[in-house]
């Protein structure tokens, strides 16, 4: 028994789509993780090669990332087969046909049908835990060949699991009916399911039924015959609901006939097709079932079919249909009005304190659409924007947060109108006056209001990255958007502010040119220039501005004072028992700023030679820290050689001190951690942990880091700008909806639509998958196994082609160019051909099981390529890995093209 | 209905890696197509990334709509054309819609015999084209017979249809431009608000408000915070 190893590689990335196999072998499989970089695990599994296969691998699966980022993927993929728990109880089957005194007996009937022993509650569980709870990393399988158990006994399986052959001698009417279901029921995630059936022999009578039906369909019954199945019957071309009420649907069908089957998931409905011609949608809500399983019934003696379950080439165009479908979601999509965006600004554009002399406020306040009015938890929570705080109001500041409050409580109480939230806040928009003749008012257009929401969106995020000069610039073009050529016209009186008269800002001590912005926009003005100063400093390495500006803003966040608890127990009055705690953001800018120093003595010519003593500080530093720690003379002090490692040293020990017994151990690990750099004589070169403190990236990450500590510990926002969450939202919306049967959602990819970076290293479409031989025969000659080249315009290569195709029935990656990458087989000699396949996309590239020659010969120094280099080395260290497919888009085609 | 409690809700949203350059790709996006120039011009100098298109196309865009909005047709046509014949030529229906837009105008202005002559020579032809530009048109001649216009008609005249006429305007402009012609985060609200109305039907979980932790978002808040002190 050959036992040869598949590898997987199973991208993942930023919500959409992952990736996963299902394969229905009745083999042992074991599976290892190699985590190749955050994004991508290469997922090796074991598996005998007796047993066929699944030869496609399908892309169902759509769901978000694992949890934690940095983890390799847990994937397992259980073993099939005999265990596999077939699909629930048939009894009915029996009892139906107990009144026929001359078929077999009902032992007989339920002998092979049921698998002794199973029981089918559990396979009923699994459903339940599947739709109810599922988890992002469950396999979910497709069908792939009928089911090895369950199946009519009077039907008999090739070896490959797709051919069906009546072998009983019939002659008793309907009770010599036999039906077999394949071997998993149809994910609703795929959007699309289609399969064929070739009738390769119509038999005596040619009483064919090809369909679908639920888990519990009698096994003696044909498709259709039984509620809760459905089935095209070849004999008369008519398409039965499981009523025994039929319809005239399509042609009859027999030998030498193919018909396809396909549930369509956006539709609800199936459709069937006959030698590669739509027939037309039959059995409307149909996917309102459930699980749905492929099945087929047999009649007569010696019917005889096959069924593809998309081994080979189906005959019918499912490509295009998908892609119709793809299309026509995309459409509707495209149209849906965002009427009830939870974040609309319905235009409630207010002059207030018009009599003030210092200018009116404007209040855009954002309440959700009719929809987000009636939700109960939105209208609490329903939040303003407040455009203006032009005026100088700093002496009754109180007086204005009650006069919001009473303004939010008559907000609310507009809301509370209940579905007429939209309209009721429509009219309060009207009271603004109108201009010229006939203008009615602020009305605003769709597109205006979604317009305008949208800009609080990208202000928020602006100013979450404290980009003081995008946030500027975007407030006053937002705000002046509708006038006339910047003069203040028509437009601009209807928003109702006059922004070429600065008001009196909040804050004095921003520069005149910002304060007309940050007087119209009532942001945070200040926590964003601080935000950004804080940043800017950080990215250049300057840890002590930083920290001062911290420290002036947001003083709570470096230190608290916490009581000490022995002290208190001492004396609980002395007020000296108090002690300052550093916190972690103290911690990590500290330990950044050691970094620094080191980094910057590394730099100076004195840099190397100082490697010993520092050893010989980093064992001490490494210990158990002392009471005292600075004072402790426990080795002696190293004579500095420079200005810069004094200072380093120094700080070093105050470092320690201040943090070696932080109650917090990933502090206490982080100090001990930089310490060690000083271990190395050229720090810029540690690896491992190291590597990442001393790397290009750790300013950026600090700085990022720091930002968001500070909004979320002071200024108590949300760590993730309202786009982000905008974002997660949709994914896993998109994500839940593909599981709960919405089949459209199968065709909506959230990084189709937005687009956006490569999240791992070469594509977000980017997938590697195996190819079996079955699909693949020319490719790999088992005798030799030595691939051969496939030529260009062959059959081969362009079934190659559809086979890869028919995996985007799903939809995710029409359009994209394809790569394939082929890794020889274990043993294969080195060799590099490459060719270029009719379709000029695909790149073969053959290689051997060296995988260091796989990187030296194929990298070229890109990080890209690198890291793809990896990955294919360590698939093919440990060994076999033979075929790798890789589809990627053009982005990953452009980095590659080299390669 | 599945309904999803809201922890696991978060944590499947904490598992949506959403990255900084994504967010930064999809703002600066907004800002070309919204026609943020000066916002497009701060945002690349401050995050790094680079406009996907030269900058000043934005602004002749800016003034092009700024015309509409003023109300001068005749300037957006001619502005248009200078930047590329072709966006209203390819167009019969934004073309009409100009026009059409040309005669509101007249009617806004109270010209009624300029409305009449401009109709006649220059949208009655049109409108025989197309039944839907008959019919629109017709919408808006009826426009001249009431002092009042009756509630169907009269957001004719409002800000409304110049923001209308300067949108299409605008999208056909980036169209030629091959540019998507709306911005991607508005493709994303609309995938949101889709995804959640579908999902509606099918779930129940936690919808996302997006107005909390807006910054600035609570001016009360800020006030306490007290940076200004």
């Amino acid at each position: 028994m050959i036992v040869q190893e598949d590898t997987l590689v199973m991208p993942y990335f930023i919500s959409s789509s992952t990736w996963t196999e299902g394969r229905d072998s009745e083999s042992k499989m074991v599976n290892r993780h190699i985590q190749v970089s955050s994004q991508v695990s290469l997922i090796t599994v074991y598996h005998d090669h007796h047993h066929p296969p699944l030869s496609h691998v399908y892309p169902i699966l759509r769901t978000g990332a694992p949890s934690d980022g940095q983890k390799p993927i847990e994937y397992t993929i259980p073993s099939l087969g005999v265990s596999d728990p077939p699909p629930g109880t048939r009894r009915r089957n029996t009892a139906r046909h107990s009144d026929s005194d001359t078929s077999p007996t009902p032992t007989h009937r339920r002998g092979r049908s049921h698998p002794t022993g199973t029981p089918p509650e559990h396979d009923g569980k699994e459903f339940k835990a599947e739709r109810a709870t599922p988890d992002p990393f469950t396999p979910i399988f497709i069908p792939a060949r009928w089911h090895a158990n369950y199946h009519s006994p009077f039907l008999t399986m090739s070896s490959d699991g797709l051919s069906l052959t009546y072998t009983s001698a019939g002659g008793h009417g309907d009770r010599d009916a036999a039906t077999a279901l394949a071997s998993h029921p149809i994910p609703p995630h795929v959007g699309v399911y289609y399969y064929e059936v070739e009738v390769q022999d119509k038999g005596l009578n040619g009483y064919i039924s090809i369909g679908l039906c639920k888990q519990d369909m009698p096994l003696g019954r044909l498709p259709g015959w039984e509620y809760g199945s459905w089935g095209y019957h070849g004999d008369d071309g008519h398409a039965f609901t499981g009523t025994h009420a039929d319809t005239d649907y399509g042609p009859k069908f027999s030998t030498g006939d193919t018909i396809g089957c396909g549930v369509d998931f956006t539709t609800g409905a199936a459709f069937y097709t006959k030698n590669g011609l739509m027939i037309g949608p039959i059995f409307p809500e149909l996917t309102q079932h459930g699980p749905l399983w492929p099945c087929v019934g047999l009649r007569s003696p010696n019917e005889c079919i096959k069924a593809n379950f998309g081994q080979k080439d189906f005959l019918f165009d499912v490509d295009g249909y998908v892609r119709r479908r793809k299309d026509t979601v995309l459409r509707e999509v495209e149209k849906w009005a965002v009427r009830a965006l939870p974040l609309s600004v319905s235009a409630a554009v207010k002059l207030e304190d018009e009599d003030a002399p210092g200018g009116g406020n404007v209040v855009v306040r954002f309440t959700g659409g009719p929809k987000a009015a009636e939700d109960a938890l939105f209208r609490r929570r329903a939040r303003r924007l407040t455009l203006g705080a032009a005026s100088e109001r700093t002496p009754k500041k109180s007086s204005k947060r009650e006069s919001i409050a009473s303004r939010a409580a008559v907000d609310s109480s507009a809301a509370e109108d209940g579905k007429k939230g939209h309209k009721a806040s429509n009219s309060v928009v009207s009271l603004s006056a109108g201009a010229g003749k006939g203008v009615t008012g602020v009305e605003r257009s769709e597109e205006d209001e979604l317009r305008m929401a949208l800009d609080a969106l990208v202000l928020d995020y602006l100013a979450h990255q404290a980009l003081v000069g995008s946030v500027h610039a975007l407030a006053r073009e937002s705000a002046t958007r509708d006038r006339e050529d910047g003069v203040p016209g028509e437009a601009a009186s209807v928003i109702g502010m006059d922004i070429s008269r600065p008001a009196s800002a909040m804050d004095v001590d921003v520069p005149s040119t910002s304060t007309t912005e940050a007087g119209i926009w009532n942001l945070p003005m200040n926590s964003i220039r601080a935000r950004r100063e804080i940043t800017t400093h950080i990215l250049a390495g300057s840890i002590d501005p930083a920290m001062e500006l911290i420290a002036l803003h947001w003083p709570g966040l470096l230190r608290t004072r916490a009581v000490q608890e022995s002290a208190i127990e001492e004396d609980p009055t002395d007020g000296e028992a108090e002690k300052e705690v550093y916190s972690e953001l103290s911690c990590r800018l500290e330990c950044r700023k050691f970094v620094e120093l080191v980094l910057a003595y590394s730099a100076s010519p004195l840099g190397s030679p100082i490697s010993p003593v520092s050893t010989a500080y980093t064992i001490h530093a490494g210990q158990n820290p002392p009471s005292s720690p600075p004072a402790s003379p426990s080795i002696p002090a190293p004579t500095p050689p420079s200005q810069e490692l004094d200072e380093a040293f120094s700080f070093g020990r105050v470092l320690h001190h201040r943090y070696s017994d932080a109650a917090n151990p990933e502090m206490r690990a982080l100090v001990s951690r930089t310490f060690s750099l000083l271990g190395f004589a050229r720090p810029e070169e540690a690896g491992g942990d190291l590597a990442v403190l001393v790397g290009p990236g750790a300013r950026e990450e600090l700085a990022q880091w720091v930002n968001e500590v500070i909004l979320l510990g002071a200024e108590g926002h949300s760590d993730r700008p309202a786009l982000a969450r905008a974002w997660a939202q949709t994914a896993t919306v998109m994500a839940q909806l593909g599981q709960s049967g919405g089949g459209k959602a199968a065709f909506i990819d959230v990084r189709e639509v937005v687009g956006g970076e490569v999240v791992f290293a070469w594509s977000p479409y980017a997938i590697a998958f195996y190819l079996h031989n079955d699909v693949y025969p020319a490719l790999l000659s088992p005798s030799t196994c030595r691939p051969t080249a496939p030529t260009p315009g062959t059959d081969v290569a362009k079934r190659t082609v559809r086979s890869i195709a028919s995996l985007g029935r799903l939809g995710w990656f029409w359009g994209s160019l394809f790569y394939v990458i082929t890794v020889g087989y274990r043993g294969h000699d080195a060799g590099d051909d490459r060719a270029r396949t009719a379709m000029g996309i695909i790149v073969w590239v053959w290689g051997n099981d060296a995988g260091g020659d796989r990187e030296g010969g194929h990298a070229g120094g890109d990080r890209k390529d690198r890291l793809w280099g990896d990955a294919v080395a360590k698939a093919v260290g440990c060994g076999g890995v033979h075929t790798l497919i890789v589809l990627g888009d053009h982005r990953w085609v452009l980095g590659a093209r080299e390669w | 209905k599945i309904s999803i409690p809201v922890p696991e809700w978060n944590r499947r949203l904490q598992q949506v890696r959403v990255t900084k350059h994504d967010l930064n790709q999809l703002v600066m996006d907004y800002l070309v197509i919204e026609g943020y120039k000066e916002a497009a011009e701060n945002f690349s100098r401050e995050s790094g990334l680079q406009p996907p298109v030269e900058l000043n196309s934005i602004e002749e865009r800016t003034l092009i709509r700024n015309a509409i909005y003023r109300g001068d047709i005749d300037d957006a046509i001619n502005r248009t054309n200078e930047l590329n014949p072709e966006v209203i030529d390819s167009n019969p229906r934004l073309f009409f819609h100009l026009q059409q837009q040309r005669l509101i105008e007249y009617i806004r202005a109270g010209d009624i015999e300029g409305a009449i002559v401009f109709a006649q020579t220059n949208l009655a032809p049109r409108g025989t084209e197309n039944p839907e530009f008959l019919r629109e048109l017709e919408r808006t001649m009826t426009l001249l017979a009431f002092d009042n216009p009756p509630e169907d008609i009269a957001p004719l005249l409002g800000m409304g249809q110049r923001q209308k006429t300067a949108n299409e305007l605008n999208a056909a402009i980036l169209a030629s431009q091959n540019q998507g012609k709306e911005a991607k985060l508005a493709g994303l609200m609309r995938m949101l608000t889709w995804g959640e109305a579908m999902l509606d039907e099918r779930c129940e979980y936690p919808h996302v408000d997006l107005t909390t932790g807006l910054l600035g978002s609570d001016l009360i808040k800020q006030e306490d915070v007290g940076l200004d002190a």
